[in-house]
């Protein structure tokens, strides 16, 4: 369209041109050639036609001539461009040294935005961006099962079913995080194990770094154990040996056989596994639609789409249930890109805060460019003189826009060179569980997007001075002289971009309130258990040695009793959480004797703990009594729950002595029924998980009444948790040692404070919080030295008419009204529109950050407070210099 | 006799630049100086001189102005550019290595072509 159109612009400016030069000249060369004929007696008639014959094609040469005329043109016009434009430049290259302190209030302001939006670019980049290293990223999904609201993981059951009866993928793989006990010479390492289904390879289109590969037959329960190692445990443990193939190691007490080795580079999609072993999963596992524990991925066959795929899953996952599962709530599932589920909560983040970076920058350009309209009303009277001398309206404006590019180019190079210091202190302050947080940094990709940000921003804030030099009007500026300049115009060009700075910063700033409002909510919300003193660390026994409830429940009794022993541990006590942390296992319960209904199920979290778990903690008893050593396997079952679980018991009869059932498989007796437990304590409420989720019902029941089932969920593993005397992290070595001596191949691992735990969990929360307020802030300290310009500005142009007003008895007050009503009203209409933006973006902000709520009234008052008062310190101080305007002073230069 | 068509590549472009050394012609005058210069044995095609003055004109050899024929017509006079100069120079040389090379194949024994122009 645009280049059709441009062809025909050229056609109509250039070809009559080119057309009449060739034409003149052919005619001329005919006229002389017919007059020598002429001249050697040929009548004129005869003469024309031996002039033509002579010439040939006068048609054909003319218009070969026409086309290299048109080639020279196009050249000779992209020379002068060239030269006008080295002009402009060595022009704009004088005007900025000519005002060094214009260029480096404009140049650094610029080069602050842009190194914002770069420094989060190259985080977007590397996180978000940048393909996956493996095969074909884009085909590979995770695969979701969805029963209530939250999609997440899958049951055995329909894993199955998917891989024998889904048709849009090429391989399906469902894994399990299992953590291993490797034991070597060097000792026992506790390391991250993944259990995956064969065909786990071919769904990442993987090629081993060294060996092979598990194939599907050995997949198989009873097979013989292997494991591939990650290349990270194959350099740093086994020295890169190549040997190391075909080796047995020992695993959870058992000798695995190493079959291979990964490739490096899956590290980066996959950063956590040490190493691989083989699912598998039996056949009355693959038709059991118990616990969702299972992670599935699958690699889309060629050709299908990842929608296409979840219609598939979702029709299909409809008919498994109707088939088997019988569960309350009907299951659905959900097809993912793997890109997407890999990078999580950090996706909407880094977008959210991409988006609040670029506010940053806008603002920054619609300052940069007030600053140049001021400039550009000082130097309307050269503009006029330009064009007086015969500079068209093009070739100003373009010469205004090499002066904004220019000084892009510099604020681009500054402002890259900002990012990269920016880059080094965001990573060290990053949360950990970032992923691929050492590949982020410049590069080719961050640098050309500094450029562009750079050339962008100063097409944007260029555009307002290029507009007004076009406009600049010769005779009255000549006329006018040096003392008013060009006025309304700007005036109003100046409050329209202080209304857009304000609007922006303002959103910026509710944004920023709206999470300090939600930080602050967070840390009001008492935990409900003092984190202060205690340790928590982590424990798993091998099933080799370990097999049976009667074993671990007597290793773990020993563990306990050693580590009570270590001196200044005032309790210890041993869990499957602590909060914060560890599996989380759930269930329905009903009252013992009631059917299980929507109606009458409680859908409750499960732990595990032994007595002491809740003094450790310092969790108040509201009622009842705590688990105690008299609750062993052959006593009645008995459970401690929380108030959340305890009001929703209360709901029809009483809670202390109350019997429940558990709809869990694994809890079911020899006869297939399920036991009746009762409930012998309530404690109160305290927040196990992330401090901005609902505290969910709970209840605790005493490790020595739990089957085999949950163990093997648990990979028979529990947290330590101590209260100490002094600093937790003084007693780390002495209670692993305290574990070593009870059985010397118990690795204590993930050994940390509460405290620490807490920080860890609330590291993305701080940073966003110091990111967001630090833009906010920014955005409003350049919003309002933009209202302070634009201020300044009014008042220096308008000081002969003050200085009248004032000579003719104006009071102070008035001038202040005058000037500061001047500069507040572009502000008061900014932050209608800023507060309507607000409000339309906060459900973006909440639907990314959970500690965030919806529309808060409060945050947005106070952002628009605080901004207000800025504001209207920009206008005061300019104002205030208005009003001590020296009447004579300003009527004496009239 | 030759018509430009059999002259040897690029031998046009010399011959229009050596043309123009004694100033500045329209492109009638060129061919017709070119004709009486050699007494008619080049006869100049127009179908290959105005390509070849657009030609050099467009890589700067040779640089045009309006003027008016001897007729009072609007004709453009072509004049040579500095590049143009030093082009005939170069040109003028590598004809005349070229001329002594063929020469001493085809007309071996009249020693009649110095050995170097």
């Amino acid at each position: 369209m645009s280049r059709d159109f441009r062809a025909r612009f050229r056609a109509l400016l250039l070809r009559p041109a080119v057309e009449d030069e060739v034409e003149s000249e052919i005619a001329a060369h005919l006229e002389l050639l017919t007059k020598r004929y002429e001249e050697r007696g040929m009548s004129p008639e005869q003469a024309r036609r031996a002039a033509l014959q002579r010439f040939g094609d006068p048609a054909g040469t003319g218009s070969v001539c026409r086309e290299i005329a048109g080639k020279r043109n196009r050249e000779l016009r992209l020379v002068q461009w060239c030269a006008e434009f080295a002009l402009d430049v060595g022009q704009a290259f004088r005007q900025m040294f000519r005002q060094k302190g214009f260029t480096a209030v404009a140049a650094g302001t610029l080069a602050l935005g842009i190194a914002a939006v770069t420094t989060v670019f190259s985080f977007l980049e590397a996180v978000v961006l940048r393909p996956l290293p493996f095969s074909e990223p884009d085909r590979v999904v995770r695969v979701l099962s969805q029963e209530r609201e939250t999609p997440g993981n899958t049951s055995t059951g329909a894993f199955g079913a998917w891989l024998e009866r889904s048709r849009s993928f090429e391989a399906m793989t469902a894994v399990v995080d299992e953590g291993v006990t490797l034991q070597d010479g060097q000792g026992a390492t506790r390391l991250n194990g993944l259990t995956a289904s064969a065909g786990f390879f071919r769904v990442f289109g993987l090629q081993p770094a060294l060996g092979r590969f598990f194939a599907p037959e050995e997949d198989r329960p009873g097979g013989e154990r292997l494991a591939v190692l990650s290349h990270r445990l194959w350099t740093s443990r086994f020295g890169s040996q190549p040997e190391m193939v075909g080796r047995r190691i020992v695993l959870n007490a058992e000798g695995y056989t190493v079959i291979g080795v990964m490739p490096e580079s899956f590290e980066t999609a996959m950063p956590g596994p040490d190493v691989w072993m083989p699912l598998r999963l039996t056949d009355s596992q693959l038709h059991h639609f118990g616990g969702n524990y299972l992670r599935v991925y699958a690699r889309l066959r060629t050709g299908v789409r990842r929608e296409a795929a979840d219609a598939e899953m979702v029709a299909l996952s409809r008919q498994i249930d109707e088939r088997f599962a019988g569960s309350p709530e009907p299951m659905s599932a959900q097809v993912v890109a793997f890109s997407e589920s890999f990078s999580g909560k950090y996706r909407g983040r880094l977008f959210i805060l991409f988006g609040a970076v670029g506010l940053v920058l806008l603002i920054a350009c619609s300052n940069v460019g007030n600053l140049l309209l001021a400039r550009g009303a000082a130097r309307s009277r050269e503009m006029s003189v330009r064009a007086a001398l015969g500079a068209g309206r093009g070739r100003l404006i373009r010469q205004m826009l090499t002066e904004s590019l220019l000084l892009a180019v510099f604020a681009s190079a500054l402002g890259l060179f900002l990012a990269g210091e920016a880059i080094r202190v965001l990573i060290a302050v990053s949360p950990s569980d970032l992923p691929r947080l050492r590949e982020v940094g410049l590069n080719g990709a961050t640098a050309a997007f500094a450029m562009l940000a750079g050339v962008g921003s100063s097409l944007l804030f260029g555009m307002a001075p290029a507009w007004r030099a076009a406009k600049a009007d010769i005779q009255e500026a000549l006329q006018q002289g040096s003392r008013t300049t060009a006025g309304g115009g700007n005036d109003r060009m100046g409050s329209l971009l202080i209304a857009a700075e304000v609007a922006l910063s303002l959103v910026l700033l509710a944004g920023a309130a709206q999470l300090i409002q939600g930080a602050v909510r967070l840390a009001r919300t008492p935990a409900g258990y003092e984190a202060s003193g205690v340790l928590a660390a982590q424990l798993a026994l091998p099933a080799a040695s370990y097999g049976t409830p009667e074993r671990i429940t007597g290793a773990y009794g020993r563990v306990l009793e050693q580590v009570r022993a270590v001196p200044r541990v005032e309790t210890a006590a041993l869990g499957s959480r602590v909060p914060l942390e560890g599996p989380s296992l759930g269930g329905q319960f009903v009252r013992e004797g009631q059917t299980l209904s929507p109606a009458t199920a409680i859908r409750a979290r499960m732990s595990l703990a032994s007595p002491g778990y809740f003094r450790a903690l310092r969790v108040p008893l509201v009622a009842g009594r705590d688990l105690e050593p008299r609750d062993t396997a052959g006593s009645v079952r008995v459970t401690v729950v929380n108030e959340t679980f305890a009001r929703r018991l209360a709901r029809d009869g009483r809670v202390l002595g109350a019997r429940i059932q558990a709809d869990i498989q694994d809890f079911a007796g020899a006869d297939g029924r399920q036991p009746g437990i009762e409930v012998v304590g309530v404690v109160r409420d305290f927040r196990d998980g992330a401090p901005w989720e609902e505290t969910e019902p709970t209840l605790f029941l005493p490790l020595t009444q739990v089957p085999s089932g949950p163990w093997e969920w648990l990979g028979r593993g529990l947290y330590v948790v101590a209260r100490t005397a002094g600093r937790p992290e003084d007693l780390v070595r002495v209670i692993r040692g305290a574990v070593a001596a009870v059985d010397p191949s118990l690795p204590l691992y993930e050994a940390h404070t509460m405290e620490f735990l807490m920080a860890r969990t609330t590291a993305a929360i701080r940073l966003n919080l110091i990111l967001f307020t630090g833009l906010g802030l920014a955005g409003m300290v350049l919003a309002a030295i933009g209202i302070y310009g634009v201020v300044s500005h009014f008042v220096a142009r308008q000081t002969r008419e003050i200085g009248v007003r004032l000579a003719l008895g104006a009071s102070i007050r008035s001038v202040l009204r005058l000037v500061i009503g001047r500069g507040m009203r572009p502000v008061a209409a900014g932050a209608a529109v800023g507060c309507v933006l607000s409000v339309a973006l906060s459900r973006l902000l909440v639907s990314q950050l959970a500690e965030v709520t919806p529309n808060d009234a409060n945050a947005m008052v106070a952002a628009v407070a605080g901004f207000g008062a800025v504001a209207f310190l920009a206008c005061y101080l300019p104002a205030r210099r208005a009003s001590r305007v020296d009447p004579g002073v300003a009527l004496r230069d009239l | 006799m030759a018509s430009s068509n059999e002259l040897l590549h690029g031998t046009l472009e010399t011959l229009i630049l050596k043309t123009l050394q004694g100033g500045s012609r329209h492109g009638y005058s060129i061919a017709r100086w070119l004709e009486d210069e050699t007494s008619d044995g080049l006869q100049i095609e127009e179908g290959s001189l105005y390509p070849a003055l657009y030609r050099m004109e467009r890589r700067g050899w040779i640089e045009a102005e309006w003027g008016k024929s001897e007729l009072g017509r609007k004709a453009k006079f072509y004049r040579l550019t500095a590049e143009g100069k030093s082009q005939l120079a170069r040109q003028t040389n590598e004809w005349a290595a070229f001329a002594a090379a063929v020469s001493k194949i085809l007309l071996p024994s009249t020693g009649l072509i110095a050995e170097k122009a």
